[in-house]
């Protein structure tokens, strides 16, 4: 089962106009599931990077968490959906971290983070091919 | 033609020096915008990257000759700032007993830093393919002799379109946003003055609380777990290990 969760956390979340019952889900964090998936990337010949799951000593240099929002509970991509055309308004912090359930695996702990803040979608051109 | 954009970002903010192409320069594939992530504080250069051809060690604007990138570099003619928040700002799950008593508190020190995000909007939603454009943020510093990853990426792609009730359809026009994470300095210095250990330090005032381990390697096996790969992504040469774990202390 996935323990990778994501976490978004909104600034000023009561001045953007959304209703209560979604304003109460601001910060909580989202379980990675089914969604996610896990490549890493091991050091290959001339300084590249392979894509495989290690072996032979080699050393992982690289991971990438993958996220596919397209595979979301309905509910969860309407309501991402509905939030697009705000975020040019909105200053989003995001974190990601490994849920611990037992207390050998506590506490819990950032991996990374990041603000977006006025990211506005509409103004990116799309690339072929990806 | 299609273009490419780009966020970049780095922690300082620090941005290309303001002489930012146009849409139509970039159209035209005549310039490309190459910014670089605050990264001197890891000890690392920009290229240090997966060299594309791209990479260049100072902020600024240059020529390519592949349509490759590096992470951080930017075709944008907008800016949109992006920065790395203090990890304290997010309450995540504490000890003893959560299961019982729902504590939360402030995270510690995130263990990557953030280096760069890129965006970009694209047709299929192809994540891995998205990879192969963005090129990690490379090097070693100080976690060689470690299978520590320098290099922590998360991609996700946000549906363009509204979802439909009746189908999931798994790919589709997203947007694809790429997080660029290198490991932070304390993790490295955590793992190498530790032994393998890492040990949870107060954002605030550097104090290191008696009562915990950073559990992140104690969790490794389960994040390997997600895609039930072979053996941990995190495992560390020397130090307490047990097998696939390495021993931290407890409560």
């Amino acid at each position: 089962m996935g323990r990778f969760k994501a976490m978004c956390l909104i600034d000023n979340i009561e001045k953007q106009g959304f209703p209560g019952f979604i304003s109460k889900f601001n910060g909580k964090p989202i379980l990675i599931n089914k969604s996610g998936s896990v490549v890493k990337y091991f050091e290959g010949e001339g300084g590249t990077l392979v894509e495989g799951n290690g072996g032979d000593g080699k050393r992982c240099k690289a991971i990438n968490m993958l996220i596919n929002v397209h595979v979301f509970a309905y509910i969860a991509r309407k309501g991402l959906f509905s939030l697009l055309p705000s975020f040019k308004k909105m200053c989003l912090n995001l974190a990601f971290t490994i849920e611990g359930r037992n207390d050998e695996e506590l506490p819990e702990v950032v991996l990374g983070c990041a603000k977006l803040d006025g990211m506005d979608l509409e103004k990116f051109l799309e690339k072929d091919g990806l | 033609m299609s273009s490419l954009f780009s966020l970049l970002s780095s922690p300082s903010r620090e941005k290309s020096n303001g002489k930012i192409p146009t849409a139509e320069e970039f159209t035209n594939g005549s310039t490309l915008a190459t910014g670089s992530a605050d990264l001197e504080k890891h000890g690392g250069n920009v290229k240090g990257m997966q060299d594309t051809g791209a990479g260049n060690s100072a902020p600024g604007i240059s020529q390519v000759t592949d349509e490759r990138m590096t992470a951080g570099e930017t075709y944008s003619s907008q800016e949109v700032p992006a920065s790395e928040p203090q990890a304290d700002m997010f309450r995540l799950r504490v000890g003893p007993n959560y299961r019982r008593t729902g504590n939360k508190e402030p995270s510690g020190p995130s263990l990557y830093d953030m280096a760069a995000v890129d965006v970009l909007k694209t047709k299929e939603g192809k994540l891995e393919k998205t990879f192969d454009w963005f090129k990690p943020v490379l090097g070693d510093h100080g976690v060689e002799g470690t299978n520590v990853p320098y290099s922590f990426v998360v991609t996700a792609n946000i549906p363009q379109d509204e979802p439909s009730l009746f189908s999931t359809p798994g790919t589709g026009p997203s947007f694809v946003i790429v997080f660029h994470f290198v490991a932070s300095p304390a993790l490295v210095a955590q793992v190498r003055g530790s032994e393998g250990r890492l040990e949870r330090s107060d954002s605030k005032n550097n104090v290191l609380p008696t009562y915990t381990t950073y559990n992140l390697l104690l969790l490794a096996p389960l994040f390997a777990s997600l895609i039930a790969a072979e053996g941990p992504f995190f495992s560390v040469s020397g130090g307490e290990a047990t097998g696939n774990l390495v021993q931290g202390r407890r409560w």
